[in-house]
């Protein structure tokens, strides 16, 4: 066996990282001493003969496995948008909307080897591919708004299921999607024939269909269910960012009734209030929380809000409209050709503003109240809520209490004095982190190979020093290894390979002949 | 514009609109015409020697300009943009986002716009914003203006300026007034104070009215102008009524007056790689520096900033005239049989290669955002395709390439 610690990068050779404390709680509740043995780009048996493997020294190390982003926009013409509506936020370091390329470096420097881009529009599909096919290192997959289609739409206002499935497996199979997003269900139509301000609920039926927005998600997920795909409906349900709809959320749950249903950025749809009454806006999360930790069947990702600015953007028009009205911001709307559309702009989320305080304020509190954290992702809606680069800062958020309570201390004194967040003391573990960023997601969205370390998993790996200040230890791992390669190191890139493009019928479960 | 009717073929389509007969019939006729396969200072040379000569002019310039994507496939842009950060070049692909000395009027007001057809499926009140889509955009508004009964259409602007649309109320407003128009029709909708300035008030109180009495209006515009004032306008007033009600801008491009089919396409990429749609100061893929007004190709040749010119299709006349009395050195890529006279000598290197549409294939983005896939032509002329011979020349600079030469790629 070779001594040497330090695999070349661009070569995926025989490896061992020996010696760290692997957290990899697919496989092992506990974190454990041990070896990782890596062959051709995937984790291997401890060999018979070591010979040839190099030896990467990892003791005084944390092993994980690389993470898994379930919900980001990093491509397709929304993001083109984001990156063109704000000038001086594309200055920036990272720019608020990065480059494609830069993009994948970021993340793999940050330890992320796996990334969906959340809201593709059928149509837009294949200009979406080129763009990703240029994102470096990630392995990477879309969702498609296939719910928008006006052939969908049809058939499932006819009870058409069959049809539904056959439009939604083409649907994936010709757009290449992992999943498929449902956006403000109903919402493109209800928007379109302008209901402007009108918000509507769950079963209000279409103003041009025969159908509720409830059915539509019933069908969409037993459709969904029916065609197998790795990953359930990605649920973005309606009223987002609206005062009150938090009833919409529970309503939106309820819908499912035990049929598998991925909720996608709870924190913008856990708002108290009502009348699009600012002064009345509070945490929704109780009732919320209470119903989701009763049903197995639900998986969420939380959309945490961080103070500073972003860019918004969304397939869901009427919410950025409502946005845009309200802070005055430069808007970009546009809509499809009998399908849906998307909004984008420009926003800053302040500690000082009521607001904004309450939205930082829910996402923690979802975090810190879901019982299960197999059923959580971290992520923070890139870049709606925060730039994917902020997730240590969220790491520590939620690993280190007194750094909790010394934010909380500055945000909104209305929010500090009526959000439950002071009273709960949980701390995330290092290895309930690494659920939420790496185990739980790829087990949600789908992936057998990704978020564990064992036998037959891919070599995406990251090595971080301990570090009290969890923000500090997360955002520089000390290597990271993208299916064997080492494609980062103290946050400097080694290799950029290609990633992978992750495709629904490229696995074995989906069922493109479902009828 | 890139128009659907124009599948590649060996006849010329019957389906196509008369701009697009003309063109892909003087494709036909120069495809695979005798010739030079590339020109080195106006005389003729083999492809080999004009690509090293290529290679010369890039790497011994001090700055280098890569402009004129619109005339090559997505593949052909990307491999251009390859080039361009090999050489740490400006990258221009003539979008109005370069030139406009107000800066992008995405930034400022945004922009509220829907997909062509939605015109057709949804609009009861289209105003034609000081366009004639009819000279720009051959068949948009046969395929795409609303039939039904109760849809209205005004066309506003100067006389000159005026779609041929039966029952299309004429309003007359000079085109100096038009961001004025725009202004005071937005002032109405809001119940602003309103300047005093007849007619334009009564011209705009008709238009105020039309979209009050409107259930779902759409605005067509065609919008180039370099300061921004009147997109700026037009977008602001759009913005306004969708707050109210469904209402969209359908902002077309240059239409048949574009350098070249994939003028949506070359935003698009340089979009993503660079993170600005034009005016790309140093090609970067870690974030270009986007300077509006500064980087734009005009600015550039006019200013003598760079030293050398790859462009990859035709320019939009100023730039030409620019390029031509500039002197800068231009490594071009030409339709075969359509070589400019001007450049035979001035330009350092020429070379032919087959167009778009009777190419090696590739991907196209067209205005309306829909992708478009070209077949490769079936009886393809011997020379190559832009994308071809652009891989290859950024094939050669890698190699030759000295590591201090260049910016050089960041891993």
């Amino acid at each position: 066996m070779s001594d040497s610690s330090r695999p070349q990068p661009g070569s995926a050779p025989r490896f061992v990282i020996r010696g760290g404390l692997v957290h990899d709680p697919a496989n092992q509740p506990d974190p454990f001493l041990g070896d990782i043995w890596i062959e051709d780009g995937r984790v291997v048996e401890p060999p018979a003969d070591e010979t040839g493997f190099l030896r990467v020294d990892a003791v005084g190390l944390v092993v994980m496995p690389g993470g898994v982003d379930l919900h980001s926009h990093v491509a397709g013409p929304k993001v083109n948008a984001g990156r063109r509506i704000g000038p001086h936020l594309a200055r920036r370091q990272p720019a608020a909307v990065p480059t494609i390329h830069a993009t994948g470096g970021l993340y793999a420097a940050l330890g992320y080897t796996t990334v969906f881009d959340a809201a593709i529009a059928t149509g837009a599909a294949a200009i979406a591919h080129m763009e990703l096919d240029e994102l470096p290192i990630l392995d990477k997959g879309v969702y498609l708004l296939a719910a928008d289609d006006a052939a969908v739409l049809d058939s499932l206002a006819k009870s058409d299921d069959a049809s539904t499935r056959r439009l939604l497996r083409d649907a994936i199979s010709g757009g290449r999607g992992w999943a498929v997003k449902v956006a403000n269900p109903g919402g493109a139509s209800f928007w379109k024939h302008g209901r402007r301000g009108d918000h509507h609920d769950l079963d209000t039926p279409l103003p041009d269909h025969p159908i509720t927005p409830r059915s539509i998600l019933q069908r969409l997920a037993a459709a969904v269910a029916a065609i197998q795909l790795p990953h359930p409906l990605h649920v973005h349900t309606a009223n987002l960012g609206l005062p009150g709809n938090w009833r919409t959320m529970l309503e939106t749950m309820r819908t499912f009734d035990g049929l598998p249903a991925h909720l996608a950025h709870v924190q913008f749809h856990s708002y108290s209030g009502g009348d699009l009454d600012e002064d009345s806006f509070g945490s929704g999360v109780g009732p919320l929380v209470e119903w989701f930790n009763a049903h197995p069947s639900l998986t969420l990702d939380v959309g945490q809000i961080l103070f500073g600015e972003t860019v918004a953007m969304t397939g869901d028009a009427a919410a950025a409209e409502h946005l845009a009205h309200a802070t005055g911001m430069p808007w970009m709307s546009h809509d499809l050709h009998l399908e849906g559309g998307c909004g984008v702009l420009p926003i800053a989320y302040r500690e000082k503003s009521l607001v904004h305080a309450w939205q930082w304020a829910i996402g923690l509190e979802w975090f810190l109240t879901a019982d299960d954290p197999w059923r959580v992702v971290l992520s923070t809606d890139h870049p709606n809520g925060a730039h994917f680069t902020a997730y240590p800062a969220l790491m520590r958020l939620l690993g280190d209490e007194p750094f909790r309570r010394e934010a909380l201390a500055r945000i909104h004194p209305a929010v500090r004095s009526r959000s439950p967040l002071g009273q709960i003391g949980r701390e995330y573990s290092l290895q309930e982190l690494c659920i939420v960023t790496r185990a739980a997601p790829a087990r949600i969205a789908g992936l057998p190979r990704k978020g564990h370390l064992g036998v037959g998993a891919d070599a995406d790996i990251c090595l971080y020093r301990p570090d009290p200040d969890l923000s500090r230890m997360f955002a520089l791992p000390a290597r990271v290894f993208k299916a064997g390669l080492l494609v980062a190191e103290d946050g400097e890139l080694r290799a950029v390979p290609r990633g992978s493009t992750l495709t629904a019928a490229g696995t074995g479960s989906f069922r493109a002949d479902a009828r | 514009m890139l128009c659907d009717d124009l599948n590649p073929g060996t006849d010329v389509p019957q389906n196509a609109c008369e701009a697009g007969r003309k063109a892909f019939a003087a494709g036909l006729a120069a495809h695979g015409a005798p010739g030079a396969e590339a020109w080195i200072a106006g005389s003729p040379s083999g492809l080999p020697a004009a690509l090293d000569r290529a290679v010369d002019c890039l790497r011994s310039a001090r700055r280098v300009l890569v402009t004129g994507l619109a005339a090559a496939t997505m593949e052909g842009v990307a491999a251009a943009c390859d080039i361009a950060e090999l050489l740490a070049a400006a990258v221009d692909s003539g979008h109005p986002d370069g030139f406009r000395a107000t800066g992008p009027t995405i930034a400022r007001a945004g922009e509220v716009t829907a997909s062509w057809d939605e015109l057709q499926d949804r609009a009861d009140l289209v105003i034609f914003w000081f366009c004639d889509p009819s000279r720009s955009h051959p068949r948009f508004l046969e395929r795409h203006l609303p039939r039904k009964r109760h849809c209205r259409t005004i066309s506003v602007g100067p006389d000159e300026i005026a779609p041929s649309i039966p029952g299309c109320r004429r309003i007359r407003i000079s085109q100096a007034a038009a961001p004025e128009a725009a202004r005071v029709v937005h002032a109405m909708l809001a119940g602003h104070g309103l300047p005093d300035r007849e007619p334009l008030i009564a011209a705009c109180r008709e238009i105020a009215a039309a979209i009050r009495g409107a259930a779902c209006v759409a605005i067509v515009t065609v919008l180039d102008d370099p300061v921004g004032i009147d997109a700026w306008s037009i977008v602001h007033l759009v913005r306004t009524i969708a707050h109210e009600r469904p209402a969209f801008q359908i902002p077309l491009g240059a239409g048949i007056a574009a350098a070249g089919p994939n003028a949506s396409g070359a935003a698009a990429i340089s979009t993503w790689r660079y993170g600005a749609a034009a005016a790309v100061a140093r090609a970067d893929r870690s974030g270009g520096r986007f300077r509006p007004a500064e980087s734009d190709a005009l600015r550039l040749i006019e200013r003598r900033e760079v030293d050398c010119v790859l462009t990859l299709g035709p320019l939009p006349a100023p730039i030409d005239a620019a390029l031509a009395e500039s002197g800068i050195a231009a490594v071009r890529l030409v339709d075969e049989g359509a070589i400019p006279a001007q450049f035979q000598t001035a330009a350092t290197v020429q070379i032919a290669c087959r167009p778009a549409q009777f190419g090696e294939g590739g991907t196209m983005l067209r205005e309306d955002g829909r992708t478009v896939l070209l077949e490769p032509f079936s009886a393809a002329s011997g020379r190559p395709g832009r994308a071809a011979v652009l891989q290859r020349l950024g094939h050669l600079l890698t190699t030759r390439l000295e590591p201090a030469a260049g910016g050089g790629k960041s891993p």
